[in-house]
């Protein structure tokens, strides 16, 4: 090893043993506080970017709308309830979410029955 | 900081444990390491905060490009973006005493060789003395000399530092010296010490002699 070499590894030695004994002993200032918020709103921001180019990537998901089958339309809010507490009787298994049906409208109780007609109907 | 163009997109896990890691009491941590060294090796007889956010803020930038590799089962964000800034300072600090090699060796050669050419000498090629060598030297012999007096009471600390003059540097070399681990560890730690407390008249003394 030449001189110069030993010379840079040799302060650059001094340089380790002072990092470590400032990260051992050494305390936050107000300066390296405010420095640290800066990065990390730096590394936030970057991170969030990354989070919407991978959705960017992805896409807008597709969604297509089924028809709601013609003895649905002609069911009024009562049938609709009943025929929803059926199917929730008879199929356990789905896991159905609402509770308060009085809330829910006529139009979004036809959806949701179709939907799970349609779950039914696809479950293999 | 700046803007920077999006073509690095790591995966999720990735992401998440970059973001579980990089806390403000991480990054405050880095900070005041990339403090320390560059106080060691000195840039313009004080260290400007604006110097140590941007040796940061270009290692942060690195990893969150890919310029930087970071393998998170491998080790730590905050140990990988330390050895970032180990080598950033470090390659800073020699391009800078390259490019004053470099401007001082162009002034020298210019006046040399019109000097020479209008005595109607034969121009020389040889090169100018290497000022960068030079300079590291000088910026050594400051350091240790301000060093080897705080040293006197401190028998292990001053070996140490008689290993580091001679190139051996790292823990193994030194304990095959002789030294056990556990006076290297307690040297090496009185030596950290020492070299952040350098007297600001002295540390800059060392660091003047940089830039004279």
């Amino acid at each position: 090893m030449n001189d110069i070499k030993t010379n840079l590894n040799a302060l650059e030695a001094l340089a380790d043993a002072a990092v470590e004994v400032e990260l051992a002993e050494g305390k936050p200032t107000k300066e390296s506080r405010a420095a640290a918020a800066r990065y990390h709103a730096f590394v936030s921001d970057r991170l969030a970017a990354m989070r919407r180019a991978e959705l960017a990537q992805v896409g807008e998901p597709k969604i297509n709308r089924r028809p709601i089958r013609t003895s649905l339309m002609e069911m009024a809010h009562d049938a609709l309830i009943a025929e929803f507490t059926r199917l929730k009787q008879l199929h356990p298994e789905k896991g159905f979410a609402h509770r308060k049906l009085t809330e829910i409208t006529d139009d979004d109780l036809r959806t949701m029955i179709e939907d799970i007609y349609w779950s039914v109907e696809h479950a293999s | 900081m700046e803007e920077i163009a999006m073509t690095f997109l790591p995966s999720e896990d990735w992401r998440e444990k970059y973001e579980e890691q990089a806390t403000e009491k991480m990054l405050e941590r880095l900070h005041r390491g990339a403090r320390a060294r560059l106080r060691t090796f000195g840039r313009g007889g004080h260290v400007d905060a604006a110097d140590i956010e941007d040796v940061v803020s270009g290692v942060l930038k690195d990893t969150l490009t890919g310029k930087l590799k970071w393998n998170p089962e491998k080790e730590s964000l905050e140990d990988n973006l330390l050895d970032a800034v180990r080598f950033r300072v470090r390659d800073r600090w020699q391009r800078d005493q390259r490019l004053k090699h470099d401007s001082i060796d162009e002034d020298e050669q210019d006046r040399g060789i019109s000097d020479q050419a209008a005595a109607g000498a034969v121009v020389p090629t040889s090169p100018a003395p290497n000022e960068r060598d030079r300079r590291i030297k000088v910026a050594f012999d400051e350091v240790t000399a301000a060093l080897r007096p705080l040293c006197a009471d401190k028998p292990e600390v001053l070996q140490l530092l008689g290993f580091y003059m001679k190139g051996i540097t790292d823990r193994e070399e030194v304990v095959l010296e002789g030294m056990t681990k556990t006076t290297y560890h307690n040297a090496r730690r009185s030596l950290g010490r020492l070299v952040l407390n350098l007297p600001a008249r002295l540390r800059d003394a060392a660091i003047a002699a940089l830039h004279n």
